[in-house]
């Protein structure tokens, strides 16, 4: 039972870093149609903005936040530059960002080196309820992540904003003659999603180390949830990150971890078979 | 196929003839068979070796995306398969090269065939997705199950190549002609279907799906058999690299080879027999030349998918050539250079 609940809270901290990356997934996928397989990469590369951010002396929330904004600009310029030119025909937008896992990959390679980085624990307290002991850490990202996610999904359901989003999703060219800005409207959601992106991987870094080949894994682990949730739908990718996160840490607490990242792919491959619009169908 | 559906589609033509496909492959052939007597080291033809094995793969994909246009990032996994195929045969005594090399080829269909039928009840961008996930989950694969393939450390082929008349091969010229030959042999395999009445199914599915359908194509069916095409062809290639260079190891068979693919495929172009060979031949070939260190020719690499999607998204070389035409031509009005569809129209859905 203890290393049940143990687990339990692992799951919930990696649960709520799979939800930031698969809600950036399935809005620009939602938005744009544009099957972005370079969005681990972007978790990657704000993982060791932050990482260097620290190591120059920047206090740990603040090195968050720079990974969050640096990797929000990134995806502005990649919005305006790569993706509107070619927006009519998504599958150049895929293979563009192919283009892009290659040249962001090697380029953190070339800047950071092929090893692994780490940052000494930002909160290194234990705390025990009972026999359970959590990390600290572990319980601030979840509830920052958990925060941060809530606020957007309230903002996503409740505002003008939100519906001007949603209008864009079902129908482009509608919400464009009711008045909606949509270029507007979609270079900032692209830069909402990176930057969740790069929160992720700042988050992730002070629970495990990062290294510029990180990214494919952390890819899938987002496309996985997305689909299981149903492509497009950000509701969906929250209830699948929380599915996803705990099975992952249950069965890598009971057996072999070495299989932890083939749990969520066989997940998605069964969901696909049995129910191919997801959890929660198609709408955003 | 069946009569309707060619019926169909017969107004959805493939680049060029039979003939001229034909033709500029022998061209290429015998172009290529003097390069061993000109290439100034063994480094080059060493690495001209490794082109021609890795375009097997981007042939396979030529058909694929260039006639069906569906693409997939598993190919370079499927490789990979192969690959693992001829070099576990190899080391357990199982089999010889050739008796690998069909071996792979069934074992790079099944697996494509197994991929592809979890994509089958959805489409195009999921099919994406799901060959991604294979890719990846291969490769775990591969580290994981050490008892069977080495785990990081991968296998080594101790085996030689045994041609009749020959023996067994040693020099790198042998092992270049070697190449040489499967990769002609592949590339007319997809020129016969390519205008065969599947190719034309192919064809049909990437234009118009719908209409496709409607007419009695069972258009999953075709894009899953043009992937088990690809993935046959792309196990072949991976036996042929083990037996080429003895040893394998999981990394070069992931997703990134899957992308390599892709690149190479955008530098020829997807339409052509030549297409994809030169696309691999530039691929491993110029970063050599201008001495480029890895980690920068992989940047330069991602640069450069990116700005061929942008600017010529038909390929590198069709664009090159179509513009030098345009040039040539200078004097024409305009619009008679357009092919039909115009020129984005190698990259559908």
């Amino acid at each position: 039972m203890e290393i049940f609940l143990q687990q339990v809270v692992n799951g919930l901290a990696l649960a709520s870093v799979y939800a930031l990356l698969a809600v950036g997934i399935t809005l620009i996928f939602g938005l744009t149609g544009v099957v972005n397989f370079a969005h681990g990469e972007f978790l990657v590369v704000g993982a060791l903005i932050g990482y260097s951010a620290t190591r120059l002396g920047l206090p740990f929330p603040f090195a968050v936040m720079l990974a969050t904004l640096s990797m929000g600009l990134a995806g502005l310029l990649i919005e305006r530059f790569l993706f509107r030119p070619i927006a009519a025909e998504p599958i150049r937008g895929f293979i563009v960002s192919l283009g892009l896992i290659v040249a962001l990959q090697h380029i953190a390679l070339k800047i950071w080196g092929g090893e692994q980085q780490a940052i000494d624990a930002p909160l290194p307290q234990i705390l025990s309820l009972g026999e359970v002991r959590i990390s600290a850490m572990r319980i601030v990202v979840t509830i920052v992540t958990g925060v941060v996610l809530l606020a957007f999904f309230i903002m996503l359901k409740r505002s003008r904003w939100g519906q001007a989003l949603r209008a864009i999703a079902i129908d482009r060219e509608t919400a464009s003659t009711m008045g909606v800005p949509v270029h507007r409207y979609v270079a900032g959601m692209l830069a909402i999603g990176t930057a969740l992106a790069g929160l992720g991987g700042a988050l992730l870094l002070s629970l495990f180390p990062m290294s510029p080949f990180s990214g494919g894994t952390y890819t899938i682990k987002g496309f996985a949830v997305a689909i299981i949730g149903g492509l497009g739908s950000v509701s969906g990718a929250l209830i699948a990150a929380v599915l996803i996160g705990l099975t992952e840490a249950i069965a890598s607490g009971y057996f072999s971890p070495a299989w932890t990242n083939a749990y969520a792919f066989g997940a998605m491959i069964l969901i696909l078979l049995l129910r191919p619009s997801g959890l929660r169908g198609t709408a955003a | 196929m069946s009569p309707t559906a060619s019926t169909l589609t017969s107004g959805v033509p493939a680049q060029g003839t039979l003939a001229s496909q034909s033709i500029s492959l022998a061209v290429l052939a015998a172009a290529f068979a003097i390069v061993p007597a000109v290439v100034p080291s063994a480094h080059l033809l060493q690495l001209a070796t490794l082109a021609l094995i890795f375009a097997i793969p981007a042939i396979g994909l030529s058909l694929l995306y260039g006639e069906a246009g569906q693409m997939s990032v598993a190919n370079g996994a499927l490789y990979g398969v192969g690959a693992y195929v001829g070099a576990i045969g190899a080391r357990e005594q199982l089999f010889s090269f050739w008796a690998g090399v069909p071996c792979a080829a069934i074992a790079g269909a099944l697996a494509a065939f197994l991929v592809g039928l979890t994509a089958l009840r959805v489409k195009g961008h999921y099919f994406l997705i799901v060959t991604f996930a294979f890719a990846e989950l291969w490769r775990i694969c591969l580290v994981n199950l050490k008892g069977l393939t080495g785990g990081n450390q991968g296998v080594l082929v101790l085996d030689e190549v045994r041609v009749p008349g020959l023996g067994d091969l040693h020099t790198l010229a042998q092992f270049y002609y070697l190449a040489l030959a499967f990769v002609l042999a592949a590339s007319f395999c997809v020129v016969l279907l390519r205008f065969s009445s599947f190719g034309q199914s192919l064809r049909a599915v990437r234009e118009n799906e719908r209409l496709a359908v409607s007419l009695g194509l069972n258009a999953p069916m075709v894009r899953l058999a043009a992937f088990a095409v690809s993935g046959a062809l792309a196990g072949v290639a991976g036996t042929l690299y083990a037996y080429t260079v003895k040893h394998i190891g999981p990394d070069l068979f992931g997703a990134h080879a899957g992308i390599q693919l892709v690149l190479i495929l955008l530098i020829g172009g997807a339409r052509s027999p030549v297409g994809p060979i030169v696309g691999s031949l530039i691929f491993f070939l110029v970063p050599e030349i201008i001495a480029l260190d890895p980690i920068s020719t992989q940047i330069v690499y991602g640069i450069v998918l990116i700005l061929i999607v942008m600017l010529s998204p038909e390929g590198l070389a069709p664009g090159v050539s179509r513009a030098v035409m345009r040039y040539v031509r200078g004097a024409q009005p305009v619009g008679t250079a357009q092919p039909v569809g115009g020129p984005s129209g190698s990259i559908s859905r």
